[in-house]
């Protein structure tokens, strides 16, 4: 017999702790499966092609496909930077960290009155944007801001970590071999990270889909302007469970999408 | 031997390659100073964080010289990008493009000079031919063993025509049991190569079949420079004198 067998490795945690877990799990899985209960399904078909709901639905993901671009374009520099920082001093290295985690412990209900505090028409740069004709607070635009807002994070962390796990020295063997900078980065960097890129940008698109708070603080609630699925379904509650139900089902579907499109290892905090 | 494989070598002759400089990397400074000669590859010799490597990069402009200078040939590499040095780099683990099959390994730098992909592919064709590599273009670094990702490098570095070539210990991502044959084979792709060579290694084996001239480099400066046979023959060091005994065994 090996000396190891002996050794308690292999028989898992106590007890205790299996029950604690199952009922953790319970708290995250069975107000899903409530839904599936509650849904009314005879009426679904009827309630899915609603005008309101495909309004909703059409904003939603016009919005969140426009958020998870702009995500991109400003997003991956982003997630350059952070991932150069590592030879920063402590302050700024902390100070850039803690700016881009800001749209993830911020409740968003503040990131929404924070943007309107912004560009609103008397905000710091908003009083200045309201001469030139530009108002955005109210417009299917601060719809676009408020969702770049909350969904920036999730492109910029899912990417510098797919920065960090590459072998960043092959950046120096395209320099050797003629390649200036930029066509570095576009030749050698973006591959290399690329399964990072579609991740974050799937994190993004879910939780640019998702939001809500920032949404209708910056935004409002205009029907086919800014009235987001999520929005439409928490009004929908007030009045018409069934109709709530529906539009929640049609998110809880994407969401679920999503996640069975993500490997373990791009979601966050599994990458660390 | 094709016509592009010829021509890299003509334009290459009559370089020759002198450094004197210092560079440093973190506290650690360097201040080496050696010429090495086309045609006769030079060993960069040294114990482990002699800073053998750090010269190596300083060289191939990843890593900024504080003063001094490099002439290759004519030009003064110092202020240069990497990019517009013409120094082939050969790394320690020879670190392919692990996106791109060994044909467009190698047609990369071809590329990078601004030709479209097709006659990129086209270029590239010679140095597959001259490598042994025709039945490899297809596939990709993982499928590679170490001697086959080696002469993928060594195409990549000299398809772009480089009027000087650094290998960094070529040999220690290598198997063992295959080192002898891919050395032989190395050395024999080096003597094609008209430009100066560096050879940074820590191997007495890689000394003799390799280079023609050797520099010891030992806390940052050049301690002996010579053939190998003169410095079996006169050890100025004892780290040098343990070097030859390494070989003798």
């Amino acid at each position: 017999m090996p000396p190891s067998a002996g050794i308690r490795r292999g028989r898992g945690p106590a007890v205790v702790v299996w029950v604690i877990a199952a009922i953790a799990l319970a708290l995250l899985v069975l107000p899903l499966v409530a839904i599936l209960l509650s849904a009314p399904w005879l009426e679904l078909p009827a309630l899915l092609v609603a005008p309101e709901t495909l309004q909703a639905l059409g904003l939603s993901v016009l919005t969140g496909a426009i958020s998870t671009a702009l995500c991109l374009v400003l997003g991956i520099p982003l997630a350059v930077v952070l991932a150069r920082s590592v030879s920063w001093s402590i302050v700024p290295r902390r100070l850039l960290r803690a700016a881009v985690t800001i749209p993830l412990v911020l409740p968003p209900v503040v990131g929404g009155l924070a943007l309107l505090l912004l560009l609103g028409r008397t905000g710091v740069l908003g009083r200045y944007l309201a001469p030139l004709g530009v108002t955005i607070p109210f417009t299917t635009g601060a719809v676009v801001i408020a969702q770049t807002f909350v969904a920036m994070p999730f492109l910029v962390f899912a990417v510098e970590g797919a920065l960090r796990g590459a072998d960043r020295r092959v950046e120096l063997a395209a320099a050797s071999l003629g390649a200036s900078p930029w066509r570095v980065f576009r030749t050698v960097t973006l591959p290399l990270v690329a399964p990072g890129i579609a991740a974050g940008a799937v994190l993004c698109f879910a939780r640019a889909l998702g939001e809500f708070g920032a949404t209708i603080t910056f935004a409002g609630s205009y029907p086919g302007v800014t009235r987001t699925l999520p929005i439409a379904s928490y009004l929908a509650s007030q009045t018409d469970l069934n109709q709530s139900i529906a539009l929640a089902l049609v998110l809880l579907v994407v969401s679920v999408a999503v996640l069975l499109g993500l490997r373990d290892r791009w979601l966050p905090g599994v990458h660390g | 031997m094709s016509e592009t494989v010829e021509a890299a070598r003509l334009s290459a002759a009559k370089a020759a390659l002198q450094a004197r400089f210092v560079a440093a990397r973190g506290s650690f400074r360097v201040e080496p100073r050696f010429e090495v000669v086309a045609g006769r590859p030079l060993a960069l010799v040294g114990p482990n964080g002699a800073g053998k490597t750090t010269v190596l990069h300083a060289l191939a402009g990843h890593l900024a010289v504080e003063s001094g200078g490099i002439q290759l040939g004519d030009r003064e590499l110092v202020g240069l990008p990497a990019e517009a040095r013409r120094v082939g780099v050969v790394f320690q683990d020879f670190l392919l493009f692990p996106h791109l099959t060994v044909a467009d390994n190698v047609a990369y730098g071809i590329r990078m000079r601004g030709a479209r992909r097709a006659a990129a592919r086209a270029a590239a064709l010679p140095w597959l031919e001259r490598f042994d590599l025709i039945e490899l273009t297809a596939r990709y670094p993982h499928e590679l063993s170490g001697g086959q990702a080696q002469r993928v490098a060594l195409a990549r570095a000299l398809a772009c025509e480089p009027e000087a070539l650094l290998l960094d210990e070529p040999m220690a991502a290598l198997d063992v049991e295959v080192r002898d044959e891919v050395r032989a084979e190395l050395a024999a792709h080096l003597r094609d190569f008209a430009g100066p060579t560096v050879i940074v290694t820590h191997s007495a084996a890689d000394v003799a079949a390799l280079a023609a001239d050797v520099a010891v480099l030992e806390h940052g400066v050049v301690t002996q420079r010579g053939t190998w046979a003169a410095l079996r023959k006169d050890p100025a060091t004892p780290y040098v004198a343990r070097l030859v005994r390494q070989h003798q065994e």
